[in-house]
């Protein structure tokens, strides 16, 4: 908890950098990777709301919008593994409104894809949002650089507001937490 | 050392060493199995304390291996800061990187061990554990911990306490000694000091003072009863021991009064003897004067007148010769008394040999002897026949001679004559006796019959020296027996004698 608005200047300074540096700056594949591990394990520390899988053995379905590289990388790091006990299904998404049928979301705003119409599409979804905090996707954990490492902030509060419920283990290791809005 | 101080001097001691020493053994028994107990159970508890701590860090680590958060991991370990027994933890990554470490404050920096299979393992005091850190049955990676088990610490702390607790234990059992000393230890010391007064100064007065009911107070009791009696044995003792020594006392002033006595007595026979053998003295000198001073006068006489009369015939006429002859007469009587004289006292002085003597025989060779002096005369002799008697055989033929002799001579006027020996049995005592039917006498002269030179007739009636009977009493008197007479007279005289002895 101590982490909440850890170093604020050296967030905004790397906030600067990031939108100077635009969309379009190359990411490393390593980078690649860990961001995509990350959005793999991110399920194992969220809980949805009871009703959300339609059975015991029902996949976790992970969806991406707008990042395909993203995609692949989820679908090896998916394959063979479980999350909660449940299979690994990552879905390519092609539009906004497909978003509503998975439970994690990795999305990239493209041209195609717009941050309010996808606040639009999952209102009141249960859908745990990831997103690059660069891109400004507003998803509910953004990634960010933090040291040459990548790190993460949550907004618990958004979380929340969907029925979901964060493990405080991942809480505990985001750079900043917005607990309400 | 224990047998030592159970052969000490007082029971105090060992009930001090007994309370102490109970309680200290089983203090330290009891310690040992405690600190036993604890060596394997703490190990146990340290290693799953540690399993548990291991377990918690390793759930609550998961996301930041997951996420890569390797100072979110460090936070978690430096946790540890309030378990001060773990002195090193490490976190290694599924790779076997290090991805965080943890090091007590003041714990020497070592080279990071290398990932080892899950458990733990025992280095001398330490144990090391490596814990997989698992989500999912995924191995996200592993946590090393070190931590101190601290046995020899705790084993330092355990015999403190039980050496703080045995001093405590020590100064209980002695306050506690003080009220048992009333219970067992002090009668046993008044019992033991009443004791030491029976034995050192007999004193049973002494009595123990009873304060309990239990055995001891039985045993004080007895001991109390026991002395009581062996007081009133002593007093007891002691009264007859009293009586007896009063008793003693008498006894040896009576032996002193008959010893007294004795040699009083011992004295006067001493004196008698002495006097007697002074007249025995007397006597012999006055025999041996008698038999050569008084015969040479007599021979001279006799012989002068025997010349008187041959020579000077016609001188002295008939007349004349009659009277030389009555001095010739007289001075033979004399001659005849000295011979009776010397006789006498020989018998006196005579050496005693008794042995068995048939005095009827001695008498009848007696008797024969009288009646060739004057076989004119018609004598009967009436001889019991068997008379044995254990005398001196000279000196029985003394009394017979003289006894035998009287009657013989008192009887020389009777026609008749008749002398009688016999004896006669009563009383248990043997009387031998001479009778005839002579002279006789007149009783009141009997005490007279005896004596020397006594004569109760004329000599010119019968002859004699009148020493014949005192001999005989005394050769009588000193076989031991006894002679006395009766008579009437001119109807004859019986002489009875006993003979003591056998």
């Amino acid at each position: 908890m101590r982490r909440i608005a850890r170093r604020p200047l050296l967030a905004l300074v790397g906030l600067v950098a990031c939108l100077l540096a635009g969309a379009a700056s190359a990411e490393q594949p390593l980078e690649q990777a860990v961001r995509s591990a990350f959005v793999f394990r991110f399920g194992e520390y969220v809980a949805w709301p009871d009703g959300t899988f339609a059975g015991a053995d029902a996949p976790l379905v992970i969806g991406t919008l707008g990042d395909d590289v993203m995609a692949d990388n989820l679908e090896e790091a998916a394959r063979g593994r479980k999350i909660g006990g449940r299979p690994v299904v990552v879905r390519r998404l092609r539009e906004v409104a497909q978003a509503r049928e998975v439970n994690v979301l990795y999305v990239r705003p493209t041209r195609s894809v717009h941050r309010d119409d996808l606040e639009q599409a999952l209102r009141g979804r249960a859908v745990l949002t990831v997103g690059d905090k660069a891109a400004d996707a507003g998803a509910m954990i953004e990634f960010v650089r933090e040291e040459n490492k990548v790190r993460f902030e949550i907004d618990a509060a958004e979380a929340e507001r969907c029925g979901l419920k964060l493990s405080s283990k991942l809480l505990s290791l985001a750079v900043a937490v917005s607990e309400s809005r | 050392m224990i047998a030592r101080t159970f052969r000490g001097p007082s029971i105090r001691t060992k009930l001090l060493a007994i309370v102490v020493l109970t309680g200290w053994v089983a203090l330290v028994v009891a310690g040992v199995a405690f600190v036993a107990y604890d060596w394997v159970t703490f190990t146990e508890q340290r290693l799953s304390d540690l399993d548990t701590q291991s377990e918690i860090l390793g759930s609550l680590s998961t996301a930041a291996l997951t996420f890569d958060d390797a100072a979110a991991a460090t936070e978690y370990l430096s946790a540890l800061k309030a378990r001060p027994a773990v002195r090193e933890a490490v976190m290694f990554d599924s790779a076997g990187r290090v991805f965080a470490t943890y090091r007590r404050a003041g714990e020497q920096p070592r080279a990071p061990p290398s990932v080892e299979p899950d458990g733990h393992r025992i280095r001398g005091d330490e144990v090391q554990l490596f814990h997989a850190i698992k989500k999912e049955g995924e191995r996200l990676g592993t946590l090393y911990l070190r931590a101190g088990l601290e046995r020899r610490e705790r084993l330092m702390r355990y015999v403190g306490i039980v050496l703080l607790v045995s001093a405590g234990s020590l100064a209980i059992a002695v306050l506690l000694l003080a009220r048992l000393q009333v219970a067992i230890a002090r009668p046993l010391l008044e019992v033991a000091e009443v004791a030491h007064g029976v034995i050192e100064r007999q004193d049973y007065s002494g009595r123990v003072t009873r304060y309990n009911d239990d055995e001891i107070g039985v045993l004080v009791d007895a001991f109390n009863q026991m002395l009581e009696r062996i007081q009133q044995r002593e007093a007891s003792l002691q009264e007859a021991n009293r009586a007896l020594q009063i008793e003693i006392a008498d006894h040896r002033a009576a032996r002193k009064e008959v010893a007294a006595l004795n040699e009083s007595l011992e004295r006067r026979v001493a004196e008698r003897t002495a006097e007697l053998e002074a007249a025995n003295k007397e006597l012999e000198s006055f025999s041996y004067s008698v038999s050569h001073d008084l015969r040479a006068p007599l021979r001279s006489i006799d012989g002068f007148t025997m010349i008187l009369q041959s020579d000077y015939r016609e001188a002295l006429g008939p007349e004349g010769q009659r009277h030389a002859d009555r001095v010739r007469a007289a001075t033979q009587r004399m001659g005849q008394l000295i011979d009776d004289l010397l006789k006498l006292s020989r018998t006196i002085r005579a050496e005693m040999a008794r042995k068995r003597v048939d005095l009827s025989e001695l008498a009848g060779l007696v008797a024969r002897e009288l009646q060739a002096t004057a076989p004119e005369r018609d004598v009967v002799f009436a001889i019991a026949p068997g008379l044995v008697v254990n005398a001196d055989p000279d000196l029985m033929r003394v009394v017979l001679e003289n006894l035998l002799g009287n009657a013989f001579k008192f009887t020389s006027k009777v026609a008749r004559a008749r002398i009688e020996v016999g004896s006669l049995w009563e009383a248990g005592t043997t009387t031998y006796f001479v009778r005839d039917n002579g002279a006789g006498f007149d009783m009141k002269y009997a005490g007279k019959l005896f004596g020397a030179f006594q004569r109760l007739h004329a000599v010119s009636e019968f002859e004699g020296t009148g020493v014949g009977l005192a001999n005989v009493q005394r050769i009588v008197s000193r076989h031991g027996g006894r002679i006395w007479a009766t008579g009437v007279v001119g109807e004859g005289a019986t002489f009875y004698f006993t003979l003591g002895g056998v």
